[in-house]
């Protein structure tokens, strides 16, 4: 209990006791008069009248008298009470004025933030059209890039499959030619071998014509001594003497033949010499084939590389194409993202209706107020304003919000799987 | 030849997400901003492989056009998906009983989107 509500209650125990001293009092004016029965000259009216009077007046009088400190007291008391009673109405009729007029003045200030929440909205709306229009792009590039990968891809399995089978045909190609090459080589070396040993065949003739004209000059040495031995000889060696003389002629035409044979074989000896010649040229021109077994060999790796360049270029393109997939998988997800803001659009435009709610809530608080008469009942208030929205929620995460800030059931399961197929 | 799908919602985010999204899945896409115009392009001859619904939707809602679609000719069997911020129960099992064939619920990734399309529309 407060200090005015003390002051209060004191002031009502002191008027209690003046009204019971007055119902004494009347109570002894009632025994008086019942008493008086007896008739006189003054008007009975009268008498009562100036009974009455007096005997009222004079135990208040009395009472009055004996407490008018007291009196005096609980009405400078009563008199501070009601001044301060009547500050605290004309403060809270002011209280009351200005938030009447702040309740009014509440339809501008919640229609501002509704049209900021639309504005808000608008102005996101937009960024993400102009968004969706630069992924639309990028969708489209993507589209067209994804195209010429799939060519790309296409393209390089069939330049991998014609490298693979022209690798092959070359492989094939260059085995023959390296067959060839050795069997080649193989009858250059048999070609020289063979020369080879007629050079040395006709080296060794060489030496027999020698012998040959060495044995000639002797025949014809011998001959000689036959004639003169034959001349000595006399009759008895004519006949001798025609044989030597058919020796020397003989010696002189093997001497003759033998040098004709060492001219010929001179003249074999020098083709042969020619013949080794081409053929040393030839097993040196073997070096070249050498060169170009080389280069065959050489040739054999290179398309061994390219077979590779072309697989590792497949490959590429295959990673590439893994790459795009993975950046179009990227861009699939943005896009689902973006439906953020058709989820948002829909919370926001609750709270644009809660809004226009609560302000025509609050201007229909206003104008009952205004109502003569208006008994402070009203049908609906924020409290169940705000239950009344528990079912109008759409998703499951306005319900949640609603519950942990205003208290409820946040037990149940209020969220449904993304996805159901019936 | 790339199959048919018909979007149907109020958001043009939503008709542009999801148009972008199924057309880098191979698909032709066709887009309606409420029930009714689907049903008139639907009327006008259109014949899409598959619809994808929003429920909330201006002058014609989506649950409604389900259950308009499954009663024009032709259009009985063809998968019909709704994708809608919507979490009711109430109004997903009404929309089951009208004919839906999923229910999916907003904002869902692309690819998730492709796979159940896929799941619905095999070899496309």
């Amino acid at each position: 209990m407060n200090g005015r509500e003390l002051r209060l209650h004191s002031i009502r125990g002191r008027l209690a006791v003046r009204v019971a001293i007055g119902f004494l009092c009347n109570a002894l004016l009632g025994v008086v008069l019942s008493s008086r029965q007896q008739p006189t000259s003054i008007p009975n009216w009268l008498w009562i009248a100036g009974t009455l009077a007096l005997l009222n007046l004079v135990p208040l009088l009395i009472v009055e008298w004996a407490n008018w400190k007291g009196a005096k007291r609980a009405i400078s008391e009563m008199w501070a009470f009601g001044q301060h009673s009547l500050e605290e109405v004309s403060r809270e009729l002011a209280v009351y004025k200005t938030i009447k007029v702040d309740l009014k003045d509440c339809k501008p200030y919640i229609d501002v933030m509704h049209e900021q929440i639309a504005g808000a909205m608008s102005e996101s709306e937009r960024e993400i059209m102009a968004l969706i229009e630069q992924l639309n792009l990028l969708s489209v590039q993507t589209s067209q890039q994804m195209e010429r990968i799939t060519q790309s891809v296409q393209g390089g399995k069939a330049l991998s499959e014609v490298t693979r089978s022209r690798v092959e045909q070359n492989q094939r190609l260059i085995s023959r030619l390296e067959a060839k090459l050795d069997e080649q080589a193989g009858e250059m070396r048999g070609n020289y071998e063979q020369i080879r040993l007629l050079a040395d065949d006709v080296k060794a003739l060489t030496p027999i014509i020698q012998i040959i004209s060495s044995i000639a000059k002797q025949t014809s040495l011998l001959a000689l001594n036959a004639g003169i031995e034959a001349a000595r000889a006399g009759n008895a060696g004519r006949g001798f003497s025609v044989v030597a003389n058919e020796v020397r002629e003989l010696s002189k035409r093997s001497t003759s033949a033998a040098a004709e044979i060492g001219e010929k074989l001179n003249a074999t000896a020098r083709k042969v010499e020619e013949k080794m010649a081409e053929a040393q040229q030839a097993l040196e021109e073997k070096h070249g084939l050498d060169e170009l077994q080389q280069l065959v060999s050489d040739l054999t790796e290179m398309q061994k590389d390219f077979s590779h360049s072309s697989k590792l270029q497949l490959e590429m393109v295959f990673d590439v194409e893994a790459g795009h997939r993975q950046g179009v998988s990227h861009l699939l997800e943005a896009m689902g993202h973006i439906q953020f803001q058709d989820v948002m659009r829909q919370r926001m435009e609750h709270v644009q209706e809660a809004l226009v709610e609560m302000r025509d809530h609050l201007l229909r608080l206003t104008e009952m107020q205004d109502r003569p008469g208006w008994d402070g009942l009203f049908d609906t208030n924020f409290k169940t304003l705000q239950e009344a929205h528990l079912s109008k929620y759409r998703m499951a995460s306005q319900t949640v919000t609603h519950l942990t800030v205003a208290g409820g059931d946040l037990g149940a399961d209020h969220s449904r799987p993304a996805i159901e197929l019936f | 030849m790339a199959k048919t799908i018909l979007i149907v919602d109020d958001s043009v985010t939503m008709l542009m997400s999801v148009k972008n999204s199924l057309s880098l899945g191979g698909y032709q896409v066709e887009t309606a901003s409420n029930g009714q115009v689907a049903i008139d392009k639907l009327n006008a001859g259109l014949k899409p492989n598959l619809i994808v619904t929003d429920i909330n939707m201006p002058v014609m809602g989506g649950l409604e056009m389900i259950g308009k679609v499954r009663a024009l000719p032709g259009c009985r069997f063809f998968p019909i998906l709704t994708l809608t911020t919507e979490s009711e129960a109430a109004k997903r099992d009404e929309g089951r009983r009208l004919g839906a064939t999923g229910w999916l619920v907003k904002p869902i990734s692309g690819d998730n989107l492709l796979k159940v399309i896929k799941q619905l529309l095999p070899g496309a």
